[in-house]
């Protein structure tokens, strides 16, 4: 009987990516897909189910693609097919692992890519599925060791590779985490009525070194204009206190200039800032955590003093909003 | 008196307490916000996170050498207070869902070690198992997150043997080479599982 032999190059694309056409990484893909782009945010599962599902899929698929992508360099390159278990692969699964560890745990690393491939949880925890790529692997070895010289259709091979390659790098925003609760200085709605409009202030700023103050003057709808200078600025606490340092003056924003986007619109018609520069941190440790804002502004000409009482508080992001 | 202290501190592990020190974030007041049309504080620079942790459970395990050349099991019980820093803050809001809400640990860590292999089983030279107790030991460990090695020094009440020892451990999982001299003392190696539970006292830096 006359024996059939398909010679097949190593550097057909069904050589050595025709693994991704195989069901193991097909309902990987399928599920991270699915809980990418469905799952995630719908409310139908645990917030903390659906992070880490897209990262015990999204592991076992990208090893199995790493490996392929790598097998098909090697061939292009050498002519000759890698193993599926082979030195090569090891390496590609240990450098994905590497990789993955430097994404969930070096801020630096994990900005970098964020910025350019899209948000990612800088998440000591999600190291806890880096075995699914020693499942990758022993996945390939028994590929290895079962794989038949038939190779799936070149179409399904790059259909099936063109999936892959686009659910591992179309990672979606996770929904967005509040930061935790950190100390600032707080002044409830403070407002003062003036003849041409309303003057506002609040805290912008507040750290360890000090605090900053934003003064807003928005004009009433006949009034010309509703020009605002700050002549002092202090923060007076108990024991003393602080000058503060007119970074801007209330400036013009444009309010009602002519703009198609919608986002460059200010509600305000002037904006100044203040810096007060002092052991902030100091006076949060010792419990010195109350003050009264003291402004002394000439708004359409006519002097006014303000004194707005401010705290220091633990504070849960986001307060405030846009206005 | 001494049952609800006990209690107490059952309660208290796998918890974190946060501690209000340091609590302000990093700014330049001098630098007006970046977005100066939004209502509200600006959030600040995250300045990291200081933490002192009292990790303490049981470890049980087997080995060999010293006077057990057959070999032994050995059940200790053991302490950890560390001291350690994270770069980044963390965030209760966010989602671990292999780690208990309640544990924290440090990416970094110095600490100090007090151990007891309270139960030691090995054969008494008649085949028969003999449970006895084994050395206390102090050590110097040094962590990152899961991991960690430890160096310092274990002595046996029992026979009198002293003399240095060093573990490391990864999550669950731990290994011990210890000396000791005089007595029944000797080399011996050791490993097993161990099951610790911190809790953890948190500020910002």
């Amino acid at each position: 009987m006359a024996r059939v032999v398909t010679v097949v190059r190593a550097s057909a694309l069904s050589t050595w990516a025709g693994d991704l056409t195989r069901p193991a990484p097909l309902i990987a893909a399928a599920t991270l897909a699915i809980n990418d782009h469905a799952l995630k945010g719908a409310g139908l599962l645990p917030a903390a189910v659906t992070g880490k599902l897209s990262d015990v899929a999204g592991l076992f698929l990208a090893g199995i693609v790493g490996v392929c992508l790598v097998r098909g360099a090697a061939a292009a390159g050498t002519g000759r097919r890698a193993r599926r278990d082979g030195p090569l692969a090891i390496v590609t699964l240990v450098a994905i692992a590497l990789a993955f560890s430097a994404l969930k745990l070096w801020p630096a690393f994990n900005r970098a890519l964020t910025a350019t491939w899209g948000a990612n949880a800088l998440d000591a925890s999600d190291l806890w599925c880096l075995p699914m790529l020693a499942l990758a692997g022993v996945w390939l070895r028994d590929r290895e060791a079962a794989a038949g010289p038939a190779n799936p259709p070149r179409f399904a091979t790059a259909l099936a590779l063109t999936g892959a390659l686009l659910l591992c790098a179309a990672t979606p925003a996770p929904p967005p985490v509040p930061p935790p609760p950190v100390a600032g200085w707080y002044a409830a709605d403070a407002a003062l009525p003036v003849a041409c409009g309303v003057v506002q202030a609040w805290f912008s700023k507040s750290g360890k070194t000090g605090a900053g103050v934003t003064i807003a003057v928005t004009r009433t709808g006949d009034a010309p204009a509703c020009v605002a200078t700050i002549t002092a600025a202090r923060l007076r606490f108990a024991d003393g206190s602080v000058d503060g340092r007119v970074v801007e003056q209330p400036a013009p924003v444009g309010r009602r200039a002519a703009t198609t986007d919608p986002r460059d619109r200010s509600p305000y018609d002037a904006l100044g800032y203040v810096g007060f520069t002092f052991d902030n941190e100091a006076r949060w440790n010792r419990g010195d955590r109350t003050a009264v804002l003291e402004l002394e502004l000439i708004v359409a000409g006519e002097p006014r003093t303000w004194a707005v009482p401010a705290k220091h508080t633990m504070l849960t992001f986001p307060i405030g909003g846009d206005r | 008196m001494s049952r609800a202290a006990l209690l107490l501190l059952l309660a208290a592990v796998g918890c974190h307490y946060h501690r209000d020190t340091n609590a302000p974030g990093v700014i330049d007041p001098a630098t007006p916000p970046r977005d100066p049309t939004h209502y509200g504080l600006e959030y600040p620079g995250d300045p990291g996170e200081r933490m002192v942790t009292v990790t303490s459970g049981v470890l049980g395990g087997g080995g060999f050498g010293g006077v057990d050349d057959g070999g032994f099991g050995d059940f200790a019980a053991e302490a950890t207070v560390s001291w350690g820093e994270n770069a980044t803050t963390h965030n209760d809001a966010e989602s671990r869902l292999f780690m208990p809400r309640g544990v924290l640990l440090p990416s970094r860590s110095w600490g100090v070690t007090l151990g007891w292999s309270a139960l030691r089983l090995g054969e008494d030279g008649t085949g028969d198992v003999e449970a006895r107790r084994g050395p206390v030991y102090v050590e110097a460990q040094r962590a990152w997150l899961f991991a960690g090695v430890g160096a310092g020094w274990a002595l046996d009440p029992r026979t009198g043997a002293t003399g240095p020892q060093v573990q490391g451990f990864y999550t669950f999982y731990f290994a011990r080479l210890r000396y000791l001299a005089g007595g029944d003392g000797g080399w011996e190696f050791s490993g097993g599982m161990q099951l610790k539970f911190p809790t953890t006292w948190v500020w910002r830096r």
